[in-house]
């Protein structure tokens, strides 16, 4: 999936004060490529992948998405565009506490309107997890939880993922050990991601790395 | 950190838990303090007046004509003791009304108060035109044949004073209309209005004639510093026979109190209802705000705080929450007082000042903090003893370490309480123990069909599927927010359900069997005449059964007359205290029928209405059921009864179950024919007429021929019945909108708590792609489900609930009426569901979770 911001500016109000957190931001995301989105706290990442998400709206510019713009789809069009085109994991898993593993990854299918459980087991087996199936979050440890996020956001296959920090709640050996699993599948399925993280070497990782400074991109 | 600065800023820092602890506990509260400001109340008025009730400082009364010894050793005691006393006697009969020298055919029942010149000593009437006639005004009905009639007499009866009634043989001027009557305070309803006439006049009438229905009574003025107590015992030891009561003004107005106690009784068992509904909601709460607070109190402890000082400062808070909350209910409720004691006035037909004094107070404060700390105390003792290693976990603390068996203490308080409130230990435990086995059952019910629901959910659709499993994996709060529902609906459905029994009960006619007109005080000298003429009459005499007065001394061979004085015994006593000793002490009416009537069923035994024959052992009794069990008899039992003067023998062979509501003249106490033949005995007779013109006939030939035959309108009695039903009805129904509404606020507070735990989980699906109206559904579905199945259930429950008191208690049909019942519990369902998509879509707003 081919993603083309084009000089998006977004604001906040904070008390009396404007904050622009995004101005003019340009940036074109190759289809199947993977870029990693630096930044520090405040510099606007997170107002940028709800942009990506369609979970907002910039003040100006547009976001093309093979090449329909985020910005003008109805509220209904972007739920469909998320149900279908995008995966997120987040940094604090989201699983939902009174869903099994398998009813978590289900969870996705569901709203697309199918109900293949055999298809998100094998999503399970995938991240190492069909013997966990039946368990709740609280059961599972934190690694465990981010491998059925990562299996839900990629089970019903979206050509984009949203990647929020994966590995922020993560011991250094398990972050490993999930990012190796999300790159790997990301990589076979050609799916385009865009990873947001603090960890440069976890950057690294990724086909090409931009920063956001001062609300600005710099590749 | 000095204590008091560390709480103050500890308290500051929980407003919301705060607020709604107050607001709870409060609400929970109000419903108490109201049934204490009416009991405090009745008990204050009933208090000042209690002298007035026996219009002296010493009674002795009884229902049965005194012996001559008895007359003889009260009178030559208080001679010698030179204590002043008046005579009063007490009776019905029918008066009727005379124009000129024409006796003009218009009589009704009067309750006739026939007193000498002494009454009263304490206490009055007020009379139209002419004020109060205390003590020592009442001369003038002794000089001449002339009585005080009230109001509602002299409107039913069209007189006026000056206007002449004849009342026994004689004829009286009517000299006053009574206002206002001191003596008959709190009596409930009065069968008949009140006459006030002179004793000199009683022989006249010739009313007084063997069994008549009377209270004899001496009111005596006793000196300043008399000892009441051994003035008692003086007299008990006169008259030994504690059928003859002998009380003072404190036991008076127990007695009189005692209806009424009954009514705020089971007020307080609904509000205490209320009350353990708020404790469901500060219990959810609670524990909910220490889940959050855990880390805090790990925090506090790694840094040194010791849990005793923790533990202190969360006692300190759960007190002063309590004490807040009994200072904002106290205050609301002295504040709407005013507005409630007109309708209280009207209740009990007194003027009522609710009130609530200093012992009441601390009593709904102790019953408050007792509540709170029992329920409480134990999620906060949990909560601090989590270990402070859980400051290194990621995820939030669980409380875990609470165990059932600190509860125990909470349960046993209930159940005192309830026994307390409802000052019987039958009701209180029979109370608390159906509660549990409902709470029991529906929780059963729920914890079933939720996990079916969970079974098939993959069988369901999306919003189903997910509405389904939330409800039975958020199993404590939806089960919280159900029994809370479920409690007020049942509430609703079961008082809503009996009182429209009850009220059928009252006002249903057995398909017209039921008689319109009750006679009693039939002489056994007037029986023949009275047999004929019904005859002539071509009247529809229903029924005409014996009466026989006697006293049960026996059973199986022990006596009965163990029997305390009023007021003697320990300071808490059970009704059921109360109805033993009542039951075993009081004088009995006794008949005998061939065969039983059609408002009577035989429920255990035989019965025999064949003729005794006591060569082949005692002869045989029936009994009412109820009053059985209430003198703790069973079949076989042997009990002895005194009947002027001779004993009589029997063995109860049989119970019955009667529908008293039939007003046909019916007995506990039947036996076998040929035994109690020949025993001095009156007559009681029911009929049935066709038109009001035959009923005016009845009264003016009975009156002109009968005069001391008594006659009471079945319709005119039903009337009084509903009406002071009706006014209890609304008194229960007040409360338990009250409960209603508690139980809507603790659901409306737990369902928001529960929706803002799960506004994460809105935020996913949104993310994930769900639309927003979908969401809504899954939990629009979800609440839906709750109020649907809980309208079933408690319909379903409340309609049992009905029919097992109506069938156990009432002996009769529960009319399952629902028109009201189901529109309510739909506007309490709807009110939620509004209230949820409201919440929902509010949470909504912010549904970002980057």
């Amino acid at each position: 999936m081919k993603i083309e911001v084009q000089n998006i500016n977004k604001h906040f109000i904070q008390g009396k004060k404007t904050i622009q957190v995004l101005n003019e931001v340009n940036l074109d995301i190759k289809s199947g490529e993977i870029i990693a989105l630096l930044g520090k706290s405040g510099s606007g990442k997170t107002t940028m992948l709800s942009l990506l998400a369609g979970l907002d709206r910039p003040d100006r510019g547009s976001i093309l998405v093979d090449g329909v713009d985020l910005a003008k789809l109805s509220e209904e069009d972007l739920c469909d565009f998320r149900a279908k085109k995008l995966g997120i994991v987040f940094q604090q898993f989201h699983l939902i506490p009174h869903l099994t593993a398998l009813e978590n990854v289900l969870l996705s299918f569901e709203i697309n309107g199918e109900n293949d459980q055999s298809k998100a087991m094998e999503w399970l087996d995938m991240v190492g997890l069909r013997e966990r199936a039946d368990h709740f979050p609280s059961m599972l440890s934190g690694g465990e939880q981010q491998r059925v996020a990562i299996a839900r956001a990629l089970s019903f296959g979206p050509p984009l993922l949203l990647a929020d920090e994966p590995t922020g709640n993560l011991d250094v050996e398990t972050g490993k050990h999930v990012i190796d699993i999300l790159f790997k599948m990301v990589r076979e399925k050609k799916i385009t991601m865009i990873l947001v993280t603090h960890d440069e070497d976890l950057a690294g990782k990724a086909d090409r790395i931009v920063r956001l400074v001062g609300g600005k991109c710099l590749s | 950190m000095p204590f008091i600065k560390f709480f103050w800023k500890d308290f500051k820092s929980d407003r919301s838990f705060n607020w709604f602890f107050v607001l709870c506990a409060a609400l929970g509260i109000i419903g108490l303090l109201l049934v204490e400001s009416f009991r405090v109340g009745i008990e204050d008025k009933v208090a000042r007046n209690a002298k007035n009730f026996i219009a002296s400082d010493l009674s002795i009364s009884t229902r049965r004509a005194l012996e001559p010894k008895e007359i003889e050793n009260i009178e030559k005691y208080l001679a010698e003791k030179k204590y002043t006393y008046a005579k009063w006697t007490e009776t019905y009969s029918l008066v009727m009304k005379i124009s000129g020298n024409q006796e003009e055919h218009f009589s009704k029942l009067a309750d006739l108060n026939f007193v000498t010149k002494e009454f009263p000593f304490y206490g009055g009437v007020v009379l139209e035109d002419q004020g109060k006639k205390g003590p020592g005004e009442w001369s003038v009905i002794h000089s001449e044949p002339l009585l005080w009639i009230s109001r509602d007499l002299s409107w039913e009866l069209g007189v006026k004073v000056g206007d002449f009634l004849k009342v026994g043989e004689t004829q009286f001027k009517v000299g006053g209309i009574i206002l206002q009557d001191q003596f008959s305070s709190f009596r409930g309803f009065n069968l008949a209005p009140k006459v006030f006439l002179s004793h000199d006049f009683l022989p006249q009438t010739e009313l007084i004639k063997f069994g008549s229905t009377a209270t004899y009574s001496y009111a005596i003025k006793l000196p300043e510093n008399a000892e009441l107590k051994s003035i008692q015992a003086e007299l008990r030891e006169l008259v030994p026979d504690k059928a003859v009561k002998i009380v003072g003004p404190t036991e008076s107005s127990q007695q009189i109190g005692r209806s009424l106690n009954l009514l705020t009784d089971y007020l307080s068992l609904i509000t205490l209802m209320t009350y353990l509904l708020s404790l469901v909601g500060l219990y959810y709460f609670t524990q909910h705000f220490l889940s959050k607070k855990l880390k805090t109190f790990s925090i506090y402890k790694a840094m040194g705080i010791k849990t005793s000082f923790l533990f202190k400062v969360n006692f300190t808070h759960l007190v002063l929450l309590t004490f807040t909350a009994v200072f904002i209910s106290t205050t609301l409720v002295v504040s709407f007082l005013p507005s409630l004691e007109g309708y209280f006035s009207r209740l009990v037909g007194e003027d009522l000042v609710f009130r609530l004094n200093a012992l009441s107070l601390l009593r709904i404060l102790t019953l408050s903090l007792g509540g709170s700390m029992m329920a409480l105390g134990p999620l906060f003792w949990g909560a601090l003893q989590t270990p402070v290693a859980t400051i290194f976990q990621d995820l939030p603390a669980e409380l875990k370490r609470i165990r059932f068996y600190y509860f125990i203490p909470l349960a046993l308080y209930i159940v005192i309480l309830a026994v307390v409130l409802a000052n019987s230990i039958k009701v209180g435990s029979f109370f608390i123990g159906g509660l549990t086995a409902m709470v029991c059952l529906a929780g059963l019910c729920f914890k079933g069909v939720t996990v079916l629901m969970d079974k098939a959910a993959r069988r369901l659709s999306f919003v189903n599927r997910h509405a389904a499993k939330t409800l039975s994996r958020y199993f404590t709060s939806s089960f919280t927010i159900f029994i809370c529902l479920f409690i007020g609906m049942t509430l609703t459905t079961f008082i809503f359900q009996l009182e429209s029994s009850l009220r059928a009960e009252f006002t249903q006619t057995y398909g017209d069997r039921r008689p319109d007109l009750f006679l009693f005080d039939i002489q056994d000298t007037q029986a023949e005449r009275f047999v004929e003429l019904v005859k002539e009459e071509g009247w529809n005499r229903t029924m005409f059964a014996p009466m026989i007065r006697g006293r049960l001394i026996k059973i199986n061979g022990e006596l009965t007359q163990n029997r305390q004085e009023p007021g003697e015994g320990e300071n808490f006593q059970t009704r059921e205290d109360e109805n033993a000793e009542r039951i075993r002490n009081r004088g009995v009416n006794l008949s005998y029928r061939p065969q039983l009537s059609w408002s009577e069923t035989l429920v255990e035994g035989q019965f025999n209405g064949e003729a005794c024959d006591d060569s082949k052992g005692p002869c045989e009794i029936s009994l009412e059921q109820s009053y059985a069990r209430r003198l703790g008899v069973g079949l076989g039992d042997k009990l002895i009864f005194d009947v002027s003067g001779i004993e009589v023998e029997g063995v109860v062979t049989s119970l019955r179950t009667v529908k008293w509501t039939s007003f046909e003249p019916n007995f506990f106490i039947l036996f076998q024919p040929g035994v109690l033949e020949e025993a001095p005995k009156t007559y009681l007779s029911s009929i049935k007429v066709k038109s009001f013109e035959e009923r005016r006939k009845v009264f003016s030939k009975v009156a002109e021929l009968f005069p001391t035959v008594s006659m009471l309108e079945v319709s005119e009695l039903v009337r009084k019945i509903t009406m002071v039903f009706d006014l209890m009805a609304m008194a229960i129904k007040f409360i338990s909108f009250l409960s209603l509404f508690v139980a809507l606020v603790v659901l409306v507070a737990v369902s928001f708590n529960h929706l803002e735990l799960r506004k994460r989980e809105m935020g996913l699906f949104y993310m994930l792609g769900l639309k927003t109206e979908v969401i809504k559904k899954i939990y629009s579905r979800e609440f839906s489900f709750l109020s649907l199945f809980c309208l079933i259930l408690s319909v379903v429950l409340g309609s049992v609930l009905t029919a097992v008191i109506m069938k156990n208690v009432f002996n009769s049909e529960a009319i399952l009426r629902l028109d009201f019942v189901i529109p309510v519990m739909s506007v309490l369902a709807l009110t939620l569901f509004i209230i949820v998509n409201l919440r929902v879509r509010q949470l909504m707003k912010n549904r970002n979770l980057f």
